[in-house]
C-alpha cells in the first residue's frame, strides 16, 4: 500500500508535466518549476501580463506551496510580486479566490489554478475584495476609467501629449485646472 | 491598506484554527471504527427522547461502526458499506465493478479532467477488485490509510456531483435562490469535507444503483427513529445512523459483520 506522501508527489509530478504541455499556458507565457530540485511542495510559478489588461508588459512571479494534505487541500498560492488588484493583497501577495478556499475540489489541478488566476487578473472581481483599498479605486471599473480618460483627453485637445497631461493628471489628483496651471506655471 | 492585511490575518487565523480542529478529530477517532453494540450510544445521550429512540433501534440494528466526523462521513461510511455487501456477496461484484466503470465515463461527460478523476477511479476500482479473493478485513486497512480511503471519498463525490450535472433537470427544481446545478455542486459537492445532504444522497445511490436505509435519530416527533431509503422503493443494502451532521454504520442482526 503506498504511503500518502508518494500519492501526492506522484500527482504533482504529473501536474508540472501537465502545466509545460498545456497550449493555452504555454501560448500565455504562464510557466511552473520546482524552487528545488527533487521537492516537490514548493515551486514557483509566473504569469505574463495578458494583452490590453493594466498588467500587459509585466510578469508576475508566484509562490506555491503544496501541503502534506494535498489535493484535498488547496495548494497555498500567493504573488510574490507586487500588483496592483482587488482580490491580492497589495501588503502580502495573498490572493481572494474561491478555489483557493474553499471551493477547492480534489479534481482540480495546478492547470486549474493557473487558467483562474488569469482570468482573475483579466477580470478583477471588486465585490470580493481582497485589498479594500484597491477595490474601491477600482469599482465600478468601468466609470471610474472613463471619467479620468475624459479628462486626460481634454489636455490632450487642448494640444499637450499624453504623458505630459497625465503626470500633471496624476500629480493634482485628477484636477483639470489645477493640471493645466501646473503645466503653464 | 490596514484593511486589507487584517483580511489577510484573519483568513490565515481561520485556515489554523480550522486545521488544529481536524487534527484533534482525526487524532480521537479512527477513519472507520471496528464494530460496536449500538446499546453503547445510549451513554452519549442524557436526553429521553434521544434514549428512548435508541431503546427502539437495538433489535433492528444491534450493532454499529462509527465512521470520523470530518465532513466525509456520509461518503465514506457509505462506501464502507457497499464494500461490505459486496465482500459477503462476491457473484455481485463484477456487476458493480462495471457499474463503477461506467461512473467514470459519467465524470468524463460531465467535464471532469480525464487525469484527476482517472487516479481517483483507478483507486476505487482497484481497492474494491480486491474483494474478489480478498475478505473485507483488507479493506477495512485501505479505508482507514488516509490517502486511499481519502481518494476513495473524492471519487465518490465526483460521482456524485458528475451525475447532478447529468441530469440537471432532476435536481434543477430542488435548488434554492436561482442556483445551478454547476455552482451547488462547486459548493456543496465538490470540496472535500462538505457535508452531504438529501440531494447528494439521491445522486450518488442512483449513479451507483445501491440503495441506502437511513435511521434518523434526531428531535422530529415520535418514539422511534424514522427510516428511509434512498432511492425510494429498492432494497436497501448498506444502512446507516443519522445524527445531526453526521452518519454511522448500522448493521441488522442476520449480517454478519466482520470484527
Amino acid at each position: 500500500m503506498p504511503p500518502r506522501k508518494s500519492m501526492a508527489q506522484g500527482r504533482i509530478k504529473r501536474e508540472i508535466a501537465e502545466v509545460k504541455k498545456d497550449k493555452q499556458l504555454l501560448e500565455s507565457g504562464t510557466v511552473i518549476k520546482q524552487v528545488k530540485e527533487g521537492d516537490y511542495t514548493h515551486l514557483h510559478g509566473s504569469i505574463r501580463g495578458a494583452p490590453d489588461t493594466p498588467y500587459e508588459g509585466g510578469t508576475f512571479e508566484l509562490d506555491i506551496q503544496i501541503p502534506d494534505t494535498y489535493p484535498f487541500s488547496p495548494p497555498k498560492v500567493k504573488f510574490l510580486t507586487r500588483i496592483w488588484h482587488p482580490n491580492v493583497s497589495s501588503q502580502t501577495g495573498a490572493i481572494c479566490l474561491d478555489i483557493l478556499k474553499d471551493q477547492w475540489a480534489a479534481a482540480m489541478t495546478l492547470r486549474t489554478v493557473l487558467l483562474s488566476l488569469q482570468a482573475l487578473m483579466a477580470a478583477a472581481e471588486p465585490d470580493d475584495p481582497q485589498d479594500a483599498v484597491v477595490a474601491k479605486q477600482v469599482s465600478p471599473a468601468d466609470e471610474h476609467t472613463a471619467e479620468l480618460s475624459g479628462k486626460l483627453q481634454q489636455l490632450v485637445d487642448m494640444g499637450i501629449d499624453a504623458p505630459q497631461a497625465r503626470d500633471a493628471l496624476s500629480a493634482t489628483s485628477w484636477n483639470v485646472e489645477a493640471a493645466i496651471a501646473r503645466i503653464y506655471s | 491598506m490596514s484593511e486589507g492585511k487584517d483580511e489577510v490575518n484573519r483568513d490565515q487565523e481561520i485556515m489554523a484554527q480550522m486545521d488544529a480542529i481536524k487534527k484533534e478529530v482525526a487524532e480521537s477517532a479512527p477513519l472507520m471504527s471496528d464494530v460496536m453494540d449500538t446499546s453503547t450510544l445510549l451513554a452519549e445521550y442524557g436526553d429521553p427522547l434521544f434514549t428512548t429512540k435508541i431503546k427502539s433501534m437495538l433489535d433492528a440494528f444491534p450493532k454499529m461502526r462509527k465512521t470520523r466526523g470530518d465532513g466525509n462521513c456520509f461518503y465514506r461510511a457509505y462506501a464502507y458499506g457497499i464494500a461490505e455487501h459486496f465482500a459477503a456477496h462476491k457473484d455481485k461484484l463484477p456487476g458493480f465493478l462495471e457499474t463503477l466503470k461506467q461512473t467514470f465515463d459519467m465524470a468524463l461527460a460531465a467535464g471532469y479532467p480525464e487525469f484527476t478523476a482517472e487516479d481517483f477511479y483507478e483507486t476505487v476500482q482497484e481497492q474494491f477488485a480486491r474483494l474478489k479473493d480478498e475478505p473485507m478485513e483488507a479493506l477495512h486497512a485501505t479505508f482507514n490509510d488516509d490517502g486511499l480511503s481519502n481518494y476513495i471519498v473524492a471519487y465518490f463525490r465526483l460521482v456524485t456531483a458528475a451525475h447532478m450535472k447529468t441530469h440537471v433537470d432532476d435536481f434543477l427544481p430542488f435548488l434554492e435562490g436561482g442556483e445551478t446545478v454547476a455552482a451547488f455542486c462547486a459548493r456543496a459537492v465538490d470540496p472535500f469535507g462538505v457535508d452531504c445532504e438529501h440531494l447528494q444522497i439521491i445522486a450518488l445511490t442512483q449513479a451507483l444503483g445501491v440503495a441506502v436505509n437511513i435511521a434518523y435519530l434526531d428531535r422530529s416527533a415520535g418514539e422511534t427513529a424514522a427510516q428511509h431509503v434512498i432511492p425510494d422503493g429498492q432494497e436497501p443494502l448498506v444502512f446507516l445512523l443519522y445524527r445531526p451532521g453526521h452518519y454511522d454504520i448500522l448493521y441488522p442482526p442476520p449480517a454478519v459483520a466482520h470484527t
